[in-house]
C-alpha cells in the first residue's frame, strides 16, 4: 500500500522518521527474458559470475538508463511530454532583473514559463533535508547566490524545440536582464567544520596510556569556542604550535592546492516526471544514486497543504546509472524535474546535454591545504599541522561531510603522536561541489603524499623507507580518531621498494632519460574510509516455489557491480546465486516498520539511528553483502532447512545446520537423499513455511545485533530489524528485536564507526622538457581489499581508478568562478579526462594482496584505489625534473613554466 | 522548414520516413523518433564518441565509424546503418558482444555500443587487409583509442577486442 502524504506529515511529527512514499521498480535483467536475442546465464556457478547480471541488457542496448526513457514507454502515462530547459545566471555580481525572451524566434518561444515568483505563490516548500537553503530559482531583484544558480524553468513542445532554443539561448542571445552590480558577499564557513586534535605523549606505557587528547573522547572539539572541552583542545593547538616552532624537528611546510574537477560520468543527467492531479500522485523516473533522498525531497517540495499542487503519493522510479561517482548523490535534478512535473501539462522530460551537466552538475570541491609536518632526525614522524579549505560553492549539499571526511583522512596512513588538523567547507559563489569518488580524502592524499615526499628529500632519506618508519599496522589507533588502520599499508611498502621500478630508479632515470625526455619515478601510499560511519542497510532474501532467490534492496548500480555483487552473495549459504536483483527498492521494507530518530529510543524494538543510506562510499561489498547474508542465513535455518528436514523424515534436533552442504545445487546430508533447491522451495511453498526474509542492518564500527525469536527459536543475529514472509504471501511477521546491542550517537562517535582500506601506487613518467607533456609509461597498483568477491571486478575498479588518477594529476582542470563551466562553455573538447592513450594501458601491474586471514572482510576499494594515484604520479614528475609541483593538476604549461623559471 | 524523405537501411530493414528535417541528428532520428536507445548521447559534439554507429555507402562496402551526434540523417541518405541493437544475428549475440561480456569490459556500460560499432568497423577493416599480429595493439588503439570512457580505464575493453581479433580467421597476417 501506498503510504499518503498526510500519513507521512503525521508519523513525521511523531517520530522525526524520514518516510519514503514511493514504489520503484528495476529495469534491469530480468526485463530481458523473452527477447529474441538468446541470453546467455551470467553465472559461473554458485558465488561466480561469468559476466555482470546487468551485462547482457547493456551490451545487447536496452533500455535500463533514464536517459533511454520517455512517456510512452511507461505504462498508464500520456504518450507526449513537454520538455523543460533550465535557464541558468551566468553572474553573481549583478542583481536579476528578470528574463526577455524577446529576441528569440517566435516558433522557438517556451509555452510556458515557471519563476522563484510562481514557487512562491503556489506554496513551493523548501525541500529542508536535502536543499534547505530553499531559492531553487532566484527572485528577480536579487543577486544570484552562486554562479549557474538556475532563474526560470522554460516549458517547450518537444524536444527538438527545447534544443533549438538552448542553442540560441546559451550561445547567442543573452536572455538575462542585469540590474545593479553589487558587492559580493563574504565567504563563509558550512557548519559544523571539522577540528581534530590529537595528543599522544612519549613514554614507555601503553598507548592508551599515553593518549591525552583525542577526537574519540567525548566528541567534536572547536577550540576557539567556549567550553572546557574546547579550551583544553585550544592547549593542544598551543603545545602543537610550540613544538613545531621549537627547532628540534625537520619541518615541511607547504601549500598544496587541488582542481575543480566534474565527474563526467558518461549519461549526462536526464529524468521524466508526471504529476497525475488526478490521482494526485507525482510520478519521477531518474538515475541517481540516492533514490530514497530524491523521492523524500519531492515529498517535501509539495508538503504544503495549502499550495497549489495536491500530492499525496510519490511513484519513483530508478534507474542503472550510465556513470555516478558520487556525481548523482542527493543531486538537485530531483527538484528541478519534480517542479517542472508540477507546472507541466502532462509528463515532462529533462534531458541535459554535457554543457548543461558541466554547468550545473556536482563537482569535486577545489582545495587548499596548508601543511606542516615535522619529523624527528631517525625519520619518525611526530606532527601535522593540516588546515583543508573545500570551496563548496553556492549550495550546501554535503560538503560539510566531505571536509568531515577530508579531516578524517588527513593524516594519511601515518601514525603521527600530535596532530592539529581544521578541515572547512566554504560558502562562494562558485558552482556546489559535493559527494565525488575519493569524497575529500583524494585531495588531502595529494598534499600528505607530496609533503612526505618533500620530507624525504630534506632527510637525504629514501622517500618509501620514510613511509616504512611510519605507516600504521594493522589495528593501531588513527590519529584522526578511527579504531583500526587497514592491513597491508607496510606490505605494499616492502613490495613497492623491492620493485625494478624503485629500487633501480635511479639507474632507470640515467638511461631512460634521452635528449628532451626526463625519466622519473613516484610512488603513494594512500588509505581511506569505506562507509559512512553510520550505514543503514535494507535487504529482501525470496525464494519462490522453482527455487529462484530473489535480492530486493534499495541499493544501485552504478557501474560498480553491485546487482552482481548482491546476486552473488547468496550462494554461501543457500547453494544458488539469486537470479534477479531488484534495486532501488524502498516500498517493500515499509513493512518492517522501522522508525528512525537521532535521539536513541531504546524501548521501541523498531528503533533506528538511520534507516537509508545511498548507494555511495564503497560499501556494497561490506555493508549491503552483510545485509544479503544475513537474511539468506535466516531463510535457511528457520525455512529451508526445517523443509528439507521434513522432506528427510527428520523430526526436531537429530540434524543440526552444521551437518549438511550445498554441493551443486543439492542439499546434502550424510546417508540422505540429497534435496535439490527446487524441491526444497517447493515443499516450503507448499507447506506455508518461510520463503522471505528481510531484514534492516545498520553498522558503525560493528553491525546492531540482537536476539529474534522465530517459531519458538532463539538466535542472536546480527540486524537491528528483522521480518519473514510464509508461502506465497505478500504480507511480512515483523520479528521484534530483544536485548539489542544499541548505538546512541555517542557511542558511534566515541567509537567512530570508520573502517579502513588500503592501497599505493607506483609509477613511471617521461616529461618532456620541451614541451611539458607528461605522459605515464608504466606502474604497479597495490590493494589490499580483503576477501574478494569476483576478482575481474575488482580489477576493473583499479583500471578505472587508475584512468581518473591520470586525469586528476595531469588533465582534468575547471576554473573555479567567473570562466568556469557555469558559463555553459566546458564541454569534452576543452575538458579532458583520461584516454587509453593517457593511461600506459597494458603497462600498469595490478597487485592485489592475499586476504590478511581466512575471515578478512570484503573492504570497500573504489575509493581508496582511485586516491594514490595523482600523488605517486605528481612525485615521479618530481623525480624526473627535480621541480615540485603543489598545485593540480600538473599541466604542460606549468611544466615549461616551472622549467623556464629554473633555468633563469 | 525544407524536408526531405529519409530512405536508409537500419539493422538490415529499409527504413522510410517522410518529412524529415534534413539537419535532424542522426542521433535524435535513433534514440528520440525511432525508440532506438542503444546508441549513446554522451557529449554532443563528437568527442567523447559514445554515439557510434556502423555505416556502409553500399552492401558490401566498407564499414565506417559514424559519430550520430553531430551527423544530419541527410548524411546517411541511402546508406546502411547498422546499430548496437543490429549486431546480434540469427539470435547470438556478436563475438564482440561475447567478449565484452566476458572480459567484463564494461562497467556503468554507456560507453560500451560505441565501443562495439567502432570494433565493429574495425573487424571488417582487418577482413579486408589482415595485419601483422604485432600490430594489433596499434590497431585497436586506432580505431577506439578517442573513445571515452569514465568507469573502466579501457583495459578490458582492449583485451576483448584483441581476443576477438585473433579468434577471428583472416584478420591477422602469418607473418
Amino acid at each position: 500500500m501506498e503510504q499518503t502524504r498526510r500519513e507521512f506529515l503525521k508519523t513525521t511529527a511523531l517520530s522525526g522518521a524520514v518516510i519514503l512514499l514511493s514504489r520503484y521498480d528495476l529495469w534491469g535483467s530480468e526485463a530481458y527474458a523473452g527477447q529474441a536475442i538468446k541470453a546467455a546465464d551470467w553465472q559461473a556457478g554458485p558465488g561466480k559470475a561469468r559476466f555482470r547480471i546487468d551485462g547482457f541488457a547493456k551490451v545487447t542496448g536496452q533500455k535500463i538508463y533514464a536517459r533511454d526513457f520517455r512517456a510512452r514507454d511507461l505504462p498508464g502515462w500520456p504518450q507526449e511530454e513537454q520538455v523543460v530547459y533550465i535557464l541558468r545566471a551566468t553572474f553573481s555580481d549583478h542583481v536579476f532583473e528578470g528574463i526577455d525572451l524577446s529576441e528569440l524566434p517566435e516558433e522557438l518561444k517556451p509555452q510556458k514559463i515557471v519563476t522563484q515568483e510562481d514557487l512562491q505563490r503556489d506554496g513551493i516548500h523548501i525541500a529542508e533535508t536535502n536543499y534547505p537553503e530553499g531559492m531553487y530559482l532566484v527572485p528577480k531583484g536579487s543577486a544570484p547566490d552562486h554562479l549557474g544558480q538556475p532563474v526560470a524553468l522554460l516549458f517547450f513542445k518537444d524536444l527538438q524545440t527545447m534544443k533549438a532554443a538552448r542553442s540560441q539561448l546559451m550561445f547567442e542571445l543573452d536572455p538575462i536582464k542585469k540590474g545593479a552590480a553589487i558587492t559580493l558577499p563574504k565567504d563563509y564557513v558550512y557548519q559544523p567544520e571539522t577540528s581534530i586534535i590529537h595528543i599522544v605523549k612519549e613514554g614507555p606505557e601503553p598507548y592508551e596510556k599515553r593518549v591525552k587528547f583525542a577526537q574519540t573522547k567525548g566528541g567534536p572539539v572547536h577550540p576557539e569556542e567556549p567550553g572546557k572541552r574546547n579550551a583544553e583542545a585550544m592547549l593542544g593547538v598551543e603545545l602543537i604550535d610550540g613544538k613545531l616552532k621549537s627547532g628540534n624537528w625537520t619541518l615541511t611546510q607547504g601549500t598544496y592546492t587541488t582542481q575543480l574537477i566534474d565527474p563526467m560520468f558518461m549519461e549526462p543527467e536526464s529524468g521524466l516526471g508526471w504529476l497525475d492531479q488526478k490521482q494526485k500522485t507525482l510520478h519521477l523516473l531518474i538515475g541517481t544514486q540516492s533514490p530514497q533522498d530524491d523521492a523524500n525531497t519531492a515529498a517535501e517540495l509539495f508538503k504544503d497543504l495549502e499550495g497549489r499542487f495536491k500530492v499525496e503519493t510519490i511513484d519513483f522510479t530508478s534507474c542503472y546509472l550510465g556513470g555516478g561517482f558520487g556525481g548523482r548523490d542527493t543531486s538537485i535534478f530531483c527538484v528541478y524535474l519534480s517542479l517542472a512535473a508540477a507546472y507541466a501539462e502532462g509528463p515532462v522530460r529533462i534531458i541535459y546535454d554535457r554543457f548543461e551537466q558541466f554547468q550545473s552538475g556536482i563537482k569535486r570541491h577545489p582545495a587548499t591545504m596548508d601543511m606542516t609536518l615535522a619529523t624527528d632526525n631517525k625519520g619518525q614522524f611526530q606532527a601535522l599541522r593540516t588546515h583543508a579549505v573545500l570551496n563548496g560553492g553556492g549550495r550546501p549539499n554535503l560538503s560539510k561531510y566531505v571536509a568531515q571526511v577530508a579531516g578524517l583522512n588527513a593524516t594519511g596512513p601515518y601514525d603521527f603522536p600530535l596532530a592539529d588538523i581544521l578541515s572547512q567547507a566554504v560558502h562562494t559563489r562558485s558552482l556546489g561541489a559535493g559527494s565525488m569518488r575519493g569524497y575529500g580524502a583524494s585531495m588531502l592524499a595529494f598534499a600528505i603524499e607530496s609533503s612526505v615526499d618533500e620530507a624525504a628529500r630534506s632527510l637525504k632519506m629514501d622517500a618509501i623507507d620514510l613511509r616504512q618508519r611510519n605507516v600504521l599496522h594493522p589495528g593501531w589507533a588513527i590519529s584522526t580518531g578511527a579504531p583500526k588502520a587497514p592491513p597491508g599499508l607496510d606490505e605494499m611498502c616492502k613490495k613497492a621498494r623491492g620493485h625494478r621500478l624503485w629500487s633501480h630508479r635511479e639507474q632507470l632515470k640515467k638511461t631512460e632519460s634521452k635528449g628532451d625526455i626526463a625519466f622519473g619515478v613516484g610512488f603513494a601510499i594512500t588509505m581511506k574510509n569505506y562507509g559512512t560511519g553510520a550505514d543503514a542497510i535494507f535487504n529482501n532474501v525470496a525464494i519462490d516455489p522453482l527455487g529462484q532467490i530473489t535480492v530486493t534492496t534499495h541499493a544501485v548500480d552504478m557501474g560498480n557491480g553491485s546487482a552482481t555483487t548482491l546476486a552473488l552473495s547468496t550462494a554461501a549459504i543457500l547453494g544458488a546465486n539469486a537470479t534477479s536483483v531488484k534495486l532501488g527498492e524502498i516500498d517493500l521494507f515499509k513493512q518492517l516498520d522501522m522508525v528512525e530518530s537521532f535521539e536513541p529510543q531504546p524501548q521501541n524494538p523498531r528503533w533506528t539511528p538511520l534507516l537509508f543510506m545511498s548507494s555511495k562510499a564503497a560499501t556494497t561489498s561490506s555493508r549491503w553483502v552483510h545485509s544479503v547474508e544475513q537474511s539468506s542465513h535466516v531463510l535457511f535455518e528457520t525455512g529451508l532447512f526445517p523443509t528439507a528436514q521434513s522432506l528427510w523424515g527428520k523430526k526436531g534436533d537429530t540434524l543440526k545446520t552444521a551437518s549438511v552442504h550445498w554441493h551443486d545445487g543439492h542439499l546434502i546430508a550424510p546417508g540422505l537423499r540429497p534435496l535439490s533447491l527446487k524441491e526444497i522451495a517447493a515443499k516450503a511453498h507448499a507447506d506455508q513455511r518461510i520463503t522471505a526474509v528481510m531484514n534492516h542492518a545498520f553498522f558503525s564500527a560493528k553491525w546492531v545485533e540482537g536476539d529474534y525469536s522465530i517459531d519458538g527459536v532463539t538466535q542472536r543475529r546480527p540486524v537491528d530489524g528483522l521480518a519473514i514472509r510464509r508461502g506465497q504471501g505478500t504480507h511480512y511477521e515483523i520479528v521484534d528485536r530483544k536485548n539489542p546491542q544499541l548505538m546512541t550517537v555517542e557511542s558511534m562517535w566515541e567509537g567512530n564507526g570508520q573502517t579502513f582500506g588500503a592501497s599505493a601506487c607506483l609509477v613511471a613518467v617521461t616529461v618532456n622538457r620541451k614541451t611539458g607533456e607528461i605522459k605515464v609509461v608504466e606502474g604497479v597498483h597495490y590493494l589490499a581489499p580483503g576477501k574478494v568477491l569476483q576478482r575481474e571486478m575488482v580489477e576493473g575498479q583499479m583500471d578505472g581508478a587508475f584512468a581518473m588518477g591520470v586525469g586528476h594529476a595531469l588533465l582534468e582542470n575547471l576554473p573555479a568562478f567567473e570562466d568556469g563551466p557555469t558559463t555553459g562553455r566546458w564541454n569534452l573538447d576543452r575538458y579532458h579526462v583520461a584516454l587509453a592513450g593517457d593511461s600506459a594501458l597494458g603497462k600498469i601491474e595490478k597487485v592485489i594482496l592475499s586476504p590478511e586471514s581466512e575471515t578478512a572482510p570484503a573492504r570497500g576499494i573504489a575509493e581508496v584505489v582511485l586516491n594514490p594515484v595523482a600523488p605517486a604520479i605528481a612525485n615521479a614528475v618530481t623525480h624526473a625534473i627535480e621541480v615540485r609541483f603543489r598545485d593540480l593538476p600538473i599541466t604542460a604549461e606549468k611544466v615549461r613554466n616551472a622549467l623556464d623559471k629554473s633555468r633563469s | 522548414m525544407e524536408t526531405m524523405t529519409l530512405e536508409l537501411t537500419l539493422n538490415n530493414q529499409r527504413l522510410v520516413r517522410d518529412n524529415v528535417d534534413p539537419d535532424l541528428k542522426l542521433n535524435d532520428l535513433l534514440r528520440e523518433d525511432l525508440g532506438m536507445t542503444g546508441t549513446k548521447f554522451g557529449c554532443g559534439i563528437a568527442v567523447c564518441r559514445a554515439c557510434t554507429v556502423a555505416v556502409q555507402r553500399v552492401p558490401g562496402g566498407h564499414l565506417e565509424p559514424v559519430r550520430t551526434c553531430t551527423t544530419p540523417v541527410s548524411a546517411v541518405q541511402g546508406k546502411i546503418v547498422t546499430t548496437v541493437e543490429g549486431l546480434a544475428q540469427e539470435g547470438e549475440l556478436h563475438p564482440l558482444q561475447k567478449a565484452f561480456l566476458e572480459h567484463f569490459s564494461f562497467q556503468c556500460g554507456y560507453s560500451a555500443p560505441g565501443f562495439l560499432m567502432a570494433s565493429f568497423c574495425l573487424l571488417d577493416k582487418l577482413k579486408r587487409s589482415p595485419i601483422p599480429k604485432d600490430k594489433i595493439d596499434e590497431a585497436i588503439l586506432d580505431a577506439v583509442g578517442q573513445h571515452v570512457c569514465r568507469c573502466t580505464g579501457y583495459v578490458r575493453y582492449y583485451e576483448a577486442i584483441r581476443d576477438v581479433i585473433l579468434a577471428t580467421p583472416g584478420l591477422v597476417t602469418s607473418s
